[in-house]
């Protein structure tokens, strides 16, 4: 699945930061600038995607 | 409420950045993040878009509207927050002046140097100045 972040609202570092924590869970990659990631699942995770965001928010939290 | 939209379980709220600051928008999202699935778009000089999915079977309007009364709370406190900051900068800088002997001490010096200038009860005034000289006949008595 792909998810699409908005660059002038998500920071790339949190993104990075969320790909290397979600590496058990799923093979994730930044595709281009404009933050589009492709998560491939591991294992059945019941809303991935959206765990994702929620969580690249959470740590843009700490940035701040 | 015309900015709140119900798409697919989600509400969908477009907010005005000139009202409500990006950083109002990402506290009140983090207060929501264990609750709902929060995702923002649009763009941070128009209109930013607010997409919240309950994660429970809470429902979607309600969470949209508790989340704009959080964006209020913030936003409020974000404007009295700048309002004192200044006073608030006083008081740190104050208390840790306190705690600092050396610079307490050289401000003590400061001050008592001020109070000597100033003379507030009139003391460094010398007598003859103040009230004249003393005529003879107080000079034969002595």
């Amino acid at each position: 699945m792909r998810i699409k972040l908005n660059r002038n609202l998500y920071c790339i570092e949190a993104v990075q930061k969320a790909i290397e924590d979600f590496k058990e869970v799923c093979d994730c990659k930044v595709l281009n600038d404009s933050i589009e990631i492709e998560l491939v699942p591991k294992e059945n995770i019941e809303n991935l995607e959206k765990e994702f965001y929620n969580y690249v928010l959470g740590l843009m939290k700490e940035k701040l | 409420m015309d900015n709140i939209k119900l798409e697919n379980g989600s509400a969908i709220i477009t907010l005005n950045p000139k009202i409500y600051q990006l950083e109002v928008i990402y506290s009140a999202a983090y207060v929501f993040l264990d609750r709902v699935y929060i995702l923002l778009d649009g763009d941070p000089e128009k209109s930013i878009i607010v997409s919240i999915k309950p994660k429970t079977k809470e429902d979607a309007k309600t969470l949209a509207m508790e989340f704009t009364n959080e964006l209020i709370n913030y936003a409020d406190y974000k404007s009295r927050s700048e309002d004192t900051k200044h006073l608030r900068e006083i008081l740190l800088t104050r208390a840790l002046i306190t705690n600092d002997p050396a610079i307490a001490e050289q401000e003590e010096i400061i001050e008592d140097d001020d109070d000597y200038i100033e003379d507030p009860e009139g003391i460094a005034i010398p007598w003859e100045d103040k009230y004249g000289k003393l005529d003879k006949g107080n000079k034969n008595e002595d």
